[in-house]
């Protein structure tokens, strides 16, 4: 048995150890609402017949209204299993810090609460007002939310001095600071101790590892080792508790509607062309807005996926959330409801993506159609430098004439091995899947699940990625420029909407709108988790 | 009479019970000198847990090394065996018992030395420290389990004591807390059970004991009159072995007179004023039985334990020793500003002697906080090896020792190099008695003899070690745990 490996029968005792408190809100986990599946994003095709239904109510009306009704997860509801009341007089004074953002966030939405929530909303969420408040007195000792306070961040007071003494080549600190790791990592605790997981695990494989070895992760199932129908209602749910991947989803969505808009014939073909990891998910709210553009929806619409290196096994050279499961297929579900909305929806998929491929041929675009670039955190994957694919790349999407390019990506500094030693890179990975762990933690209110596992899990692979070539906003920027693109300010309804999105999720989200660049950043606990930038031809 | 029936539990164990039953009433058993059962022959098979600090240490380990699973579950079994002093807890050393306990050993002196790092330094983070912490007390109880459980769990209460900022109170006296609390915890019967204990078990008290006394008595061979000031004199046993010996010269001068002036302490502690009476009283009678012309003296520190020596009655022509045992069986951790001006204002008064018995801590002067750290866990890891390979059946009354006497000094010892961390040079009294002024007397080859002959009677784990001329030490395998040392004062005519 390796260090790295999790007991094969944890002790139930050990369990219930790490799970101290939060086994007090096993009951309100089931009342849930989004345990039950009735929430909107999963309706569209759990159900033929309600379909329409669910999504008049909800996406709709996304822009404004959608999230009302909500009563605000309180910043405080992170469920750790390990407060203790001595810690509680200290610990309750943290929240102050955050409060401006809070008050202003609460004039926001003062505003919006003018607009009556739709029922279905109204209808879904009902039950999460209850459990609320009880959530927030019981949790209010073991609030770490302080922006920048990095004392409630244990793990990574461990993880980072070890990697800092693999780079040293320390080993016996090294030893002693696995050996420390061991005792507190734990697959169920809270976030320091999942992050302590996840990270004793790289850790010791980066040790342990030959070069190019693959990574069997512990870890648990992933995207692409999880059944096609779970993967499907675990991302919906995670999407429906969790802005990561939904703000930037939703800005590209509206962005993409304004880009039609400003098209001067209504009649023009759609063609998106989606580099992302929304594995499809993100595109019937984009259809059923279509269906209620003034004019209907364009005569067709095409949605050319461009699919990630498929990896045989957990390789290293996998981005997180790009990979699905094998025999995961979207599309028929897609086109049925597309079929239902009266839109007429076709989509390809190109397979085995070779970024310098990429051309109008293949993607079989034409003058005619607007062409809409759309790459969510997979572009950070392709080399930066020697030889610098990326900036090839954007040249590529230069060439292929679109009408708009929305790029989101990752606000973070790069963690590959030509800009900066092995404890650099991976306490900026670290600090990224902090982040993941932490407001993954928040949604799921600290309760165990399996869908919980997998994202994490799949986040976690953030740590041995070799493709972490992260840039901060300001140097993708330069790269869009450089390769022809010119910054685009985002539309008042899109920045709204996010605003409005957002508000159904915990308060620690922040969208913050930079004048500078109009990038819209989204933030969590005070620190820049994403970007959403749109762009056009220069 | 509960301790009657408590010890009765304890097989091999008569010797020391009855004496410690009739103590209730006459204090300890003084007469009887004699060594202790030789339980060497018991330890066969011991568990060592000292080598698991060595080991940790080594630079070249396998990094893949690991804990086995076996240690969660005997972890999680609560093993009944660990639970009291069945025999069979002796019986199931086989290898892999020891494979999982060095293992979960191993881990635990890494959590511990984790969280000390997290008290202090550049990555200081309290919330760490908390977690650690956390963890530490569902692996260890001071009650049961293998040595390095047992003492993990009084570090990890220390450590918690600095982390909550409870240990040595709010008084910025360095040393000054954490000896105060426990006095009133423990029933008298169960501090001198264990101080009995201790004796037995282990030749901490004796060779301290016994070291001063043989340098008194070669610097007093020809004085009619003695005075030895004593520091702490607790139960006062180190005197009745000198009266002894000093009735029992054979062939040699007059027994001289003998006066003892013990320090007393304010406030309603075990050492109060009473107490000392008490100690006094019993020292007058036994010298009375054995014929030793005697008389006691109590002389009170200041309120903030002080040391005046105009306080002090003296006598024209009588030799004046000074003794000062701050090693094991005493128990809190002293002022350094009460012992200092105890040992200073000797040097005003001329001593013929000063005795001195004190714990030997490595001297991390690098290392900070966390290398003293480092130092007690591997000191008192010492100390529990060698009281178990003493006792090596008896874990309740190991665990009546370290509940006793163990837990409050390793609390008091930690708060005291957490308090001190940084702020003045760490050096033993010895080292600072040689700065100001005193000098070394050697020690006699029979004294040397006598430690020697007296560490045969215990485990041949100890040994003794001629550190300096004036300075004996005693260890436990490679670790050096007290030493005696014997100064005098510049002018003394010795």
């Amino acid at each position: 048995m390796t260090i790295g490996e999790p007991e094969p029968n944890p002790p139930p005792d050990h369990v219930l150890g790490w799970m101290g408190e939060s086994v007090s809100y096993f009951p309100t986990f089931f009342d849930d609402p989004y345990e039950t599946g009735d929430f909107s994003g999963d309706s569209w095709w759990v159900d033929g017949h309600n379909l329409e239904q669910d999504l008049v109510n909800t996406s709709a009306n996304s822009f404004t209204t959608n999230t009302t009704s909500i009563t605000p997860v309180p910043t405080d509801s992170v469920v750790s299993n390990h407060s203790i009341p001595v810690d509680s007089p200290k610990k309750r004074k943290l929240p102050d810090d955050s409060s401006p953002k809070a008050a202003q966030k609460n004039k926001n939405r003062r505003v919006n609460e003018s607009d009556p929530g739709p029922a279905g909303a109204a209808q879904g969420v009902a039950p999460r007002k209850t459990t609320a408040p009880k959530k927030g007195s019981k949790s209010a000792g073991n609030s770490n939310n302080n922006s920048n306070n990095k004392e409630g961040r244990w793990a990574e007071q461990l993880l980072n001095p070890c990697a800092a003494a693999i780079t040293a080549r320390n080993l016996s600190r090294v030893q002693h600071f696995l050996y420390v790791l061991n005792d507190l990592s734990s697959l169920n605790g809270d976030a320091n101790h999942r992050l302590a997981y996840h990270g004793l695990q790289a850790l010791t494989h980066h040790l342990s590892a030959a070069p190019g070895s693959s990574f069997s992760s512990a870890s648990g199932k992933t995207f692409a080792s999880s059944s096609p129908k779970f993967f499907r209602d675990a991302l919906i749910k995670f999407n429906d508790i969790n802005p990561w991947f939904r703000i930037p989803n939703n800005v590209a969505n509206t962005s993409i509607l304004q880009i039609l808009a400003e098209q001067g014939n209504q009649q023009t073909n759609l063609h998106i062309l989606d580099i992302g990891v929304s594995h499809g998910v993100q595109w019937p709210t984009l259809l059923e807005e279509l269906t209620r553009r003034t004019g209907g929806p364009p005569p067709l619409v095409r949605l050319t996926v461009v699919a990630p290196p498929t990896s045989d096994d957990q390789s290293r050279h996998t981005t997180p959330f790009a990979n699905g499961p094998q025999n995961y297929d979207i599309s028929s579900k897609l086109l049925s409801f597309a079929k239902d909305m009266n839109i007429n929806l076709q989509i390809s998929r190109i397979e085995n993506f070779q970024p310098q491929n990429l051309n109008s041929q293949v993607i079989n675009s034409s003058a005619e159609e607007t062409l809409v670039v759309c790459a969510q955190f997979r572009l950070h994957n392709l080399n930066h430098s020697n030889p610098d694919d990326r900036t090839a790349f954007l040249r590529v999407l230069r060439s292929l004439q679109p009408k708009g390019v929305i790029l989101s990506e990752n606000n973070t500094d790069c963690s590959c091995s030509n800009c900066g030693d092995f404890a650099t890179g991976f306490s900026r990975r670290v600090e990224y899947l902090w982040r993941f762990l932490d407001s993954t933690s928040v949604a799921f209110k600290g309760r165990e699940s399996e869908e919980r596992r997998m994202m994490e899990a799949e986040a976690a692979k953030v740590l041995i990625n070799v493709g972490e070539m992260n840039e901060r906003k300001e140097k993708w920027c330069e790269r869009m420029k450089g390769a022809g693109f010119k910054g685009e300010v985002f539309g008042e309804e899109t920045i709204d909407g996010a605003r409005a999105l957002l508000r159904k999720y915990d308060s620690n989200w922040e969208i913050r709108v930079e004048e500078k660049d109009s990038c819209v950043g989204l933030w969590w606990k005070g620190q820049q988790v994403s970007f959403c930038s749109l762009w056009k031809m220069d | 009479m509960a301790m009657v029936m408590d010890l009765d539990h304890f097989p091999n164990f008569s010797y020391s019970t009855t004496t410690a039953t009739a103590s209730t009433d006459d204090g300890c058993n003084w007469n009887d000198w004699s060594p202790v059962v030789d339980w060497e022959e018991l330890s066969a098979g011991q568990e060592d847990f000292h080598h698991l600090i060595d080991s940790m240490m080594v630079q070249d380990v396998v990094l893949n090394q690991s804990p086995s699973p076996s240690i969660y579950q005997e972890y999680n079994n609560s093993s009944p065996e660990y639970n009291n002093s069945s025999p069979e807890y002796n019986m199931m050393t086989d290898d892999e018992t020891n494979g999982s306990d060095d293992c979960k050993g191993l881990r635990l002196i890494h959590l511990l030395m984790a969280a000390a790092e997290a008290l202090t330094g550049a990555n200081k983070c309290r919330e760490l420290a908390r977690v650690i912490l956390v963890r530490l007390k569902e692996l260890v109880s001071p009650n049961d389990g293998t040595n390095m459980e047992r003492l993990a769990a009084y570090f990890t209460d220390a450590l918690q004591g600095l982390l909550d900022g409870t240990a040595g109170g709010g008084k910025h006296v360095p040393g000054g807390g954490g000896g105060h609390q426990y006095k009133e915890e423990h029933h008298q019967t169960e501090v001198l059970a264990a101080f009995q204990l201790l004796q037995d078990m282990s030749p901490y008290v004796k060779f301290g004991h016994f070291t001063a006394n043989q340098a008194i008595l070669e610097a007093v061979t020809h004085d009619r009159r003695v005075h030895i000031v004593d520091y702490d004199i607790m139960e006062g046993i180190q005197w009745a072995s000198l009266m002894q010996a000093l009735v029992s010269r054979k062939d040699g001068p007059p027994t001289p007179h003998l006066r003892i002036t013990a320090l007393s302490r304010g406030g309603s502690g075990r050492r109060s004023f009473g107490t000392i009476q008490e100690t006094g009283r019993r020292l007058t009678a036994f010298a009375a039985s054995i014929g030793q012309p005697f008389s006691f003296h109590q002389c009170r520190l200041d309120s903030d334990e002080t040391f005046r020596p105009s306080s002090l009655k003296l006598v024209r022509g009588e030799a004046l020793i000074f003794n000062c045992m701050l090693h094991l069986p005493h128990f809190s951790y002293r002022a350094p500003e009460s012992i200092a001006s105890f040992l200073s204002g000797s040097k005003t008064l001329n001593p013929r002697l000063i005795t001195l018995v004190e714990e030997e801590m490595g001297s991390p002067s690098d290392g900070g906080f966390v290398g003293r750290f480092m130092d007690s866990l591997h000191h008192y890891s010492a100390v529990y090896d060698s009281l178990e390979a003493g006792f090596p059946m008896q874990g309740r009354a190991r665990a009546l020792v370290e509940r006793v006497f163990l837990g409050p000094r390793i609390a008091g010892s930690l708060a005291r190099i957490y308090r001190g961390c940084g702020e003045e040079e760490w050096c033993s009294w010895g080292q600072w008695l040689s700065a100001v002024g005193f000098r070394a007397v050697s020690t006699s080859f029979a004294n040397h003899c006598q430690a020697k002959l007296l560490l045969g009677l215990y485990n041949d784990g100890y040994r003794v070690e001629e550190l300096s001329s004036n300075k004996l030490v005693l260890g436990w395998k490679s670790r050096r745990l007290l030493s005696a040392s014997i100064w005098t004062s510049k002018d003394s005519d010795l």
